[in-house]
């Protein structure tokens, strides 16, 4: 799509008024929904209905990421509660390719054309959301912390990779160890063989 | 039921780090608070908190309206009832600062959960405690915190934040849970952020020196991103911790994301930085 890009997009982009975007796009699609808008600036669109706040955020500084969010108001834990389409994509498994979970906009039609992809993608495969079932953002929530303390051992996995991977090389067999032993039940079989090598010569050196 | 009574514990209802689904009125969880700040703390019960909200509910609104009126003598009076409840109590006074931290919070849950709790009143008491004056900022924080709640239902009649919503609310003060388990706030730092994320606009939880790299636009994201990284590679060489605000309040678990945010954390890890839950913050790999 023109003007949805990566990092490594070098467009420049047009001057992006996301409030008005989402005010011609996404008003026909919401309004029968009983939402109302609340808020329209160039970097921040806002929705709300009795049950649901729905958020479109853009970064129109820095990243130009576009970013839609739902939110579903139960007294105070909404704060914290917040949840990106992707996400509610994710974890309804729908399996599409584009997962909304990376978008970049450069340009107004690209914004025009992005919205519409997303809130088509929302009605038709997370509608309960939009209507704020509970059961289903109870759901979400617990897949959601799932998934963040599935992703932070992920990033410590790699990092424990890494370090045992260079001390390796420089056969500093106390590091590989530190490095793989709390990552047991994770680990590769080479990654085991190599933390029972490391085990074993420690031993033997020791004695 | 006397206005008089509400004082005779402490209501400290705690969001204790690893207690997230854990009964936080358990008698445990205090045990292990009070140990944590080695200070005794005594709880009102779930059974007396439910008695206090019944007779509150059956009170008519006349009484209530009364009760409500001998709020303002109270609060007056609150330095003077301060002393004679350390007295009383045998307690001895707050010399940490989660000591200072649990009596803060002890007092203002004391004010604000009970439903005879006077509305309003948490300003007050806060400006009252010492804690004001050494930890300007986390003060605020939880007054901010508490009041939010006191605040939503001040137009229902009869009815305060509850013990739990108060929880909930002071989840939202990391500052807070680092205290109880720590004892000692740290410094902040440049933080990591998504952009426009609850997390990034959140008035409540940061220390101070905190700090979002705010960068000119170049006009599309390429050479956007290549002067942020440039930025952040610029800051990872003083070797300081860089944090990571896009985390889940409790865990410290870092919340999924992609785009810049990810490209970040990324660009750390390539450098062999680690990331520690425990103060949601980045660190240099070990020399």
């Amino acid at each position: 799509m023109q003007g949805v890009g990566t990092l490594r997009s070098n467009r420049r982009m047009d001057d992006i008024d996301i409030g008005k975007v989402s005010d011609s796009v996404l008003g026909p699609v919401l309004l029968p929904l009983q939402f109302r808008p609340v808020v329209q600036r160039p970097d921040h669109a806002q929705w709300k209905s009795d049950a649901v706040t729905f958020d479109i955020i853009f970064d129109r500084t820095n990243s130009y990421e576009l970013d839609m969010i739902l939110t579903r108001h139960r007294g105070l834990v909404h704060r914290f509660d917040p949840f990106s389409l992707w996400q509610i994509l994710r974890f309804k498994g729908t399996g599409a390719p584009n997962d909304f979970s990376n978008v970049q906009v450069t340009s107004t039609d690209a914004a025009r054309a992005l919205l519409l992809q997303m809130i088509h993608a929302l009605v038709e495969k997370g509608p309960e959301f939009l209507s704020g079932s509970r059961e289903a953002f109870t759901a979400l929530r617990r897949w959601n912390a799932r998934n963040d303390a599935a992703y932070t051992d992920g990033v410590a996995l790699r990092g424990a990779r890494e370090r045992a991977r260079r001390a390796w090389a420089r056969q500093d067999y106390k590091a590989v160890v530190a490095a793989l032993e709390p990552h047991l039940r994770r680990l590769t079989g080479s990654e085991l063989k190599r933390l029972e090598i490391a085990t074993t010569r420690l031993r033997t050196g020791s004695r | 039921m006397a206005c008089s009574t509400q004082f005779t514990r402490i209501l400290l209802i705690l969001p204790l780090p690893e207690a997230e689904s854990a009964d936080l009125r358990s008698p445990g969880a205090l045990r292990d608070l009070g140990q944590l700040v080695r200070r005794p703390i005594e709880a009102m019960g779930p059974a007396e908190g439910d008695r206090y909200a019944s007779d509150w509910e059956r009170m008519d609104a006349g009484r209530q309206a009364a009760y409500r009126a001998m709020s303002e003598p109270a609060k007056a009076r609150y330095a003077d009832w301060r002393q004679g409840f350390e007295r009383n109590t045998a307690v001895p006074s707050a010399e940490t600062r989660a000591e200072q931290a649990a009596d803060l919070l002890g007092s203002i849950l004391a004010a604000a959960a009970t439903p005879e709790g006077f509305i309003g009143y948490v300003p007050a008491s806060v400006n009252a405690l010492s804690i004001v004056r050494q930890l300007p900022s986390l003060a605020r924080d939880i007054a901010e915190a508490v009041n939010s709640v006191v605040r939503s239902f001040r137009n229902r009649l009869g009815r305060n934040a509850t013990p739990a919503e108060l929880i909930q609310a002071l989840r939202v003060v990391p500052q807070w849970v680092e205290l109880l388990r720590t004892g000692k706030i740290e410094k902040g730092g440049l933080n990591l952020h998504k952009w426009g994320a609850p997390e990034s606009t959140t008035p409540f939880g940061w220390r101070e020196a905190d700090r979002f790299l705010v960068l000119p636009d170049q006009g599309a994201p390429k050479p956007n991103w290549r002067q942020n990284s440039g930025r952040i590679r610029e800051e990872m060489h003083s070797d300081d911790p860089i944090h990571d605000s896009f985390r889940r309040p409790l865990s410290g678990a870092l919340k999924e994301s992609d785009g810049f945010l990810e490209a970040e954390r990324k660009l750390l890890e390539e450098r062999g930085w680690r990331y520690d839950p425990h103060a949601g913050s980045w660190n240099p790999p070990e020399q």
